[in-house]
């Protein structure tokens, strides 16, 4: 069937089966590789996008369910040259090591700076994170960088 | 300035061999290589190889060739920043280029181990030479914490060979004696000259180099916390890691295989599957089968539908597996990798402790599960793969497709995690049968049930403990058995079966303990091997991972018998190890371990060595009633030689003791006729955000050579835990994970 | 997952004839359990019946002593609701708690509660606030409506417009959760009512389950100690054995008695 929605700032019109999920749709059909899959059972958060600006697991969601709405990946978070002030911060505190689950933690971190605002305690995000996994690094740097990241976005 | 032309890439022999001491001989050019193998090393245009390990672009790009898989280590980092330090180069300048399969890369410390902490499983597995065994293999291979070991003094080597060329070419443009010229920020000077490297480099390739080129005396890049070079594209998207790979015409690929034992399919039935709408094929390997379609998702679901049987092995992997372990505790063909003074005789009469630990059966979990993409087109195979070892897939391939590794290219993408997983050739063998089925490119991509159950697992393991104190105090004499397959044998058998030794010879199943850094006059440590169903692979610290526990726990129960505090026990019996008593100090009075449980705090202490550095962890729980054990705070502090980033460093650390800490807590493996029982992550939980301590971490400034540092955070922390929980219970953990025991307070 | 037709009605009743004339049909709300269902073909509809597209599905109100939540209403917007927050309390804790945040977006209470799980957590509350459960075709006590493991009294088709708590004097939900998945191992929830109080749990058993012995202990004041649930009639996994799940019954009990 037809969907339009807008990704990335644009508006696509595509033809999808009803069976397609917005994930497969992204990497497969689409080639935004960004947007990585770690569980595929809406546990490991590394699928996940913004769906009318909230993060949604994309793993869990079908294309058709995207229709006349608005989709983001991490491809689409930067305005031209300038970093989404999250992926600023990320860069900025070393928030990732082998970064798969990175597109994913970004998403997230920007979903709870719009719940949270400006200053949000630590304990915060890491009870905000708990959709997340990473094998990595110890998330020390991942929670200073979505605290970074949010008063980033305040004061934008 | 002027804008020299574009020059094609450069295909003059040049001379490489640096003798560098009383070390192996460097390679960073390659003239002699080309005998039998030309550097397979590209330019762009633009670009100028001023040796195998740097390109230097007329845009001014200072091009490192990494030979090391990036997997989240940040050695896209740190190799760069020691080159690029003798160099003298601008870091915003600075990229990274994988290095191709070539002798010149071969990772020489992997087999030729390190002293303190060997980590080479390829002991005992060949006739040849350390050195002959290298080279002759061609082995890249990225494990073992040994890239910073292996590549340290060949990098600033070859950054101060290609500083020197840049410096004679800019002497002889300027006529001065270049021996006056240095570098810095990306620009030859000389007095008040100045010229940019990009403007001097195409000069500098047609300089001769020096043999033995002069290491700077002040570090001005090794030693900081330089930004990472890998960060900027896995923050954008653009990375692109084995599961990123599009290419045109691909299809994708899902696998399912059987029992773990590698039992044969039997029977498939997959006429549902071949019905589905844009599937493009079922193959069947000889245990495996796997359905092809034109998404991932296509290719999975259609898979599901297949109907596969396979033959059953006469004993399968199951809950038996765990009484052979303790039964070979008592085997008698234990073998002993130490055995100094008399340890019958003094373990005799009252007084000897003994205990015995288990820890099981484990998976690596990298977030990205296994893939590989591959291309066979005119008899050249093209294989795209987040691997640790281009040259295990390259044999890997070979063997799969019966062809020539010639044919083979690797092009090697970042790793989504590795931790010993992705040294296996597995998925990239199966891609390779698919694609040649097929008749098209394939991307096959595990799902997460298949990395799981299909894992190659970190070995379950039993050690049994006997002891006994001396007069003063200290351990007198101890004997330790650890029961547990054979992880090098396994690996090889599987990845290199040619150089595959026999099972149980190698030792290396007791690594940590047979080089106990603690005076124990009377020492065995011996390897019961036990032969299991279950294909076992290196797991983020490996050996380590077990003994490390085993040891440090059962240290605490000897000087609980002892009456003396955890510390002063150990401190006692390192009289003759400095640098571990250092870090065993540092750690427990940055803690506050002395404090005792006055304060309310439980702590446990735990020192291990590991891959050539040393790590003392002091580990503070909290127990409550409702919510059971939580770790709050591990303060740790390492010692690994000489320091290339304290960033990586400490990212490396509190990644190791997270990884350690996940499975300590939460992770086991367990087997039902010949299949793992857990799959997804519901089942194999691992540590979250909010269960993740504060961690602190004191690195040791030394001038010792540097030790490895993607492992040796993990084998501390499950015994500086189980010694915390003992501090505040009194109960003693012996077998690992911690979930599903009652700890209470 | 296979191929299926995909219908996006407007109202409940075009909901009803898309289903009824959908071969073998399945409601879609939030997805988060329809959708990993049918991803492991547990579930293999012919039809989807998306009921996003329908007006005023996921209000949230207050009509004399009930709190009314509709079908569609997300986690997130029920832990975020002032009028659940002023009403009860309770319920947008629970709300809070359920998966993690992307989950919460999604996820809605009429998809839970017709789903049934045995570990979900909106059971317990529906179960204990002696909740109607509010369909396109009349109206089920809560006490009649779950019946075992993934099972209600929902007709084949039958669609849930909302649900209405009565709100009661004092009430709180206490979980141990999965570390994975955030399902509840066992989730206690109690409510006070002038009768007397009502105990609902969940995750512990085949299915949420009223706890006869523990509002008796409530209603008299008493100690909560003695209580034990037979663990034979309650599950054993990986993540814990029935004893231990009888044990956290009570442990969890007492920590929502003693928000009461």
């Amino acid at each position: 069937m037809e969907i339009a929605f807008t990704l990335n700032g644009e508006a696509k019109r595509l033809t999808v089966s009803p069976a397609t999920l917005l994930v497969e749709l992204l990497r497969d059909g689409l080639h935004l590789t960004g947007t990585h899959i770690g569980c595929d059972t809406s546990q490991c958060g590394a699928c996940n996008v913004l769906l009318d600006g909230e993060p949604v697991k994309s793993c869990t969601l079908l294309a058709v369910q995207c229709d006349g709405r608005t989709v983001t990946t991490v491809e689409g978070l930067a305005k031209g040259e300038a970093l989404h002030p999250m992926q600023a911060a990320f860069r900025e505190h070393h928030g990732l090591q082998c970064g798969f689950c990175t597109p994913g933690m970004i998403m997230a971190g920007i979903g709870i700076a719009k719940r949270h605002g400006r200053d949000i305690s630590r304990e915060t995000i890491a009870h905000e994170l708990e959709g997340n996994l990473c094998r990595c690094t110890g998330y020390q740097n991942i929670v200073t960088a979505i605290q970074a990241g949010a008063k980033e976005m305040a004061d934008a | 300035m002027h804008a020299p032309a574009p020059k094609p890439p450069r295909t003059t022999r040049r001379k490489f061999l640096i003798g560098a001491g009383a070390t192996v001989g460097l390679l960073i050019g390659y003239a002699v290589w080309p005998r039998r193998v030309p550097l397979n090393l590209t330019a762009k245009p633009g670009e100028t190889i001023v040796n195998g390990w740097v390109k230097i672009g007329t845009d001014g790009v200072v091009t490192v060739v990494v030979p090391q898989a990036e997997m989240g280590q940040g050695i896209y980092t740190s190799l760069p920043q020691l080159l690029a330090d003798e160099l003298g180069a601008d870091w915003r300048t600075v990229a990274v280029e994988p290095a191709p399969l070539h002798p010149l890369y071969v990772n020489r410390a992997m087999i030729e181990g390190i002293e303190g902490g060997v980590p080479s499983p390829f002991k005992g597995i060949a006739t040849w030479t350390a050195t002959q065994v290298v080279e002759r293999l061609n082995l890249q291979l990225t494990g073992g914490s040994t890239s910073i070991i292996s590549y340290d003094d060949t990098l600033r080597i070859a950054g101060a060979q290609a500083r020197e060329l840049l410096c004679k070419a800019a002497a002889r443009k300027w006529d001065v004696d270049w021996e006056e010229c240095d570098t810095q920020g990306g620009f030859v000077l000389h007095k008040a000259n100045r010229i940019a490297f990009a403007d001097i480099a195409a000069a500098a390739g047609e300089e001769e180099p020096s043999e033995t080129p002069k290491l700077r005396s002040t570090p001005r890049l090794i030693g900081k916390a330089m930004p990472r070079l890998d960060i900027p594209a896995k923050t954008d998207g653009t990375a692109r890691f084995g599961v990123d790979v599009r290419l045109p015409g691909m299809v994708y690929a899902a696998v399912k295989a059987g029992p773990v034992d590698g039992a044969a399919l039997k029977s498939v039935d997959d006429k549902a599957a071949k019905a589905r709408p844009g599937v493009v094929g079922v193959v069947r390997g000889d245990n495996w089968v796997a359905a092809v379609a034109d998404t991932w998702w296509g290719a999975k679901t259609a898979l599901d539908t297949v109907n596969a049987t396979w033959e059953t092995a006469a004993k399968p992997a199951g809950p038996w597996m765990d009484k052979a372990l303790t039964d070979a505790l008592s085997s008698e063909d234990a073998k002993a990798y130490a055995d100094e003074g008399d340890v019958e005789a003094a373990l005799t009469g009252a007084g000897v402790v003994q205990a015995t630990y288990g820890v099981p059966f484990l998976a690596h979990a990298a977030l990205e599960p296994m893939n590989a993409t591959v291309r066979i087109t005119d008899g050249r195979v093209e294989v795209w793969a987040p691997t640790q070892s281009q040259t295990l897939t390259n044999w890997a391939v070979a063997r799969a497709l019966d062809i020539d590794g010639e044919a083979i290219t690797i092009f090697p993408t970042l790793l989504g995690g590795g931790f010993g997983r992705k040294a296996e050739t597995d998925a990239t063998m199966q891609a390779a049968l698919i694609a040649k089925e097929i008749g098209r490119p394939v991307q096959l991509i595990w799902s997460r049930e298949e990395d799981t159950h299909q894992d190659k697992f970190r070995p379950a393991a039993k050690a049994r403990f006997r002891a006994k104190l001396g007069a003063d105090k200290r351990i007198e004499a101890l004997d330790a058995v650890v029961a547990v397959p054979d992880v090098g044998a396994s690996f090889f058998g599987r990845n290199a079966p040619a150089l595959a030794g026999d099972q149980g010879t190698s030792g290396q199943a007791v690594g940590g303990l047979a080089s106990t850094p603690y005076a124990i006059p009377n020492l065995r440590v011996s390897h019961a091997f036990t032969d299991l169903p279950v294909p076992v692979g290196f797991w983020r610290s490996v050996e380590h991972s077990y003994t490390g526990f085993f040891m440090e726990s059962f240290i605490d129960e000897m000087a609980q018998a002892a009456g003396v505090d955890p510390l002063t026990f150990r401190l006692r019996m390192l009289a003759d190890k400095p640098r571990h008593a250092e870090v065993l100090k540092i750690a427990a009075s940055a803690a506050g371990f002395m404090a005792g449980p006055g304060d309310g705090v439980a702590r446990g202490i735990a020192m291990h060595e590991s891959f050539g550095s040393i790590v003392a962890q002091v580990a503070e729980i909290e127990i409550d009633a409702e919510k059971g054990l939580r770790v709050t705070r591990v303060t740790c502090a390492v010692d690994c030689g000489r320091i290339v980033n304290p960033g990586i460093i400490r990212q490396q650390i509190e990644g190791g003791i997270i990884f350690g800490l996940s499975a300590a807590l939460h992770e086991a493996i367990t087997f039902e006729n010949g299949r793992a029982v857990q799959g997804n992550f519901g089942e194999f939980p691992l540590l979250t955000l909010a269960e993740t301590p504060e961690i602190e971490t004191i690195i040791v400034e030394s001038t010792e050579k540097p030790g490895g540092i993607g492992e040796p955070g993990t084998p501390p922390i499950a015994a500086a835990v189980a010694n915390a929980v003992f501090a505040a219970t009194g109960v003693r953990v012996r077998d690992l994970p911690f979930a599903g025991k009652k700890i209470t307070a | 997952m296979r191929e299926f037709a995909y219908a996006k009605p407007a109202s409940l009743a075009d909901a009803a004839s898309a289903y009824a004339s959908g071969g073998e049909a399945a409601l879609l709300a939030g997805g988060h359990t329809l959708i990993p269902a049918m991803k492991s073909r547990l579930r293999q509809p012919d039809t989807l019946v998306d009921l996003n597209a329908i007006p005023g599905l996921d209000a949230i109100a207050v009509e004399g002593d009930r709190l009314w939540v509709g079908a569609l209403a997300r986690h997130a917007a029920v832990a975020a609701s002032p009028v659940v927050a002023k009403a009860i309390p309770a319920l947008a804790c629970l709300a809070a708690g359920i998966g993690d945040p992307q989950v919460r977006v999604r996820g809605t209470m009429g998809g839970s509660v017709a789903n049934n799980d045995p570990a979900a957590d909106y059971p317990a509350a529906v179960l204990a606030m002696d909740a109607v459960v509010e369909t396109d075709r009349g109206a089920h006590a809560a006490d009649d409506f779950f019946q075992g493991m993934f099972t209600t009294a929902l007709d084949d088709g039958e669609i849930i417009a909302r649900i209405g708590f009565r709100v009661p004097q004092a009430a709180a939900y206490a979980k141990f959760r999965h570390p994975a998945s955030r399902y509840a191992i066992v989730g206690v929830f109690v409510a006070k009512y002038a009768g007397g109080h009502r105990v609902a749990v969940t995750g512990a058993g085949p299915g949420v389950f009223r706890w006869a012995d523990a509002e008796a202990a409530l209603d008299a004041g008493g100690s909560l100690d003695a209580l034990a649930l037979d663990p034979s009639e309650l599950n054993t996994d990986i993540h814990a054995s029935a004893d231990y799940r009888a044990a956290l019954c009570v442990t969890m009990l007492k920590r929502a008695a003693a928000q009461i």
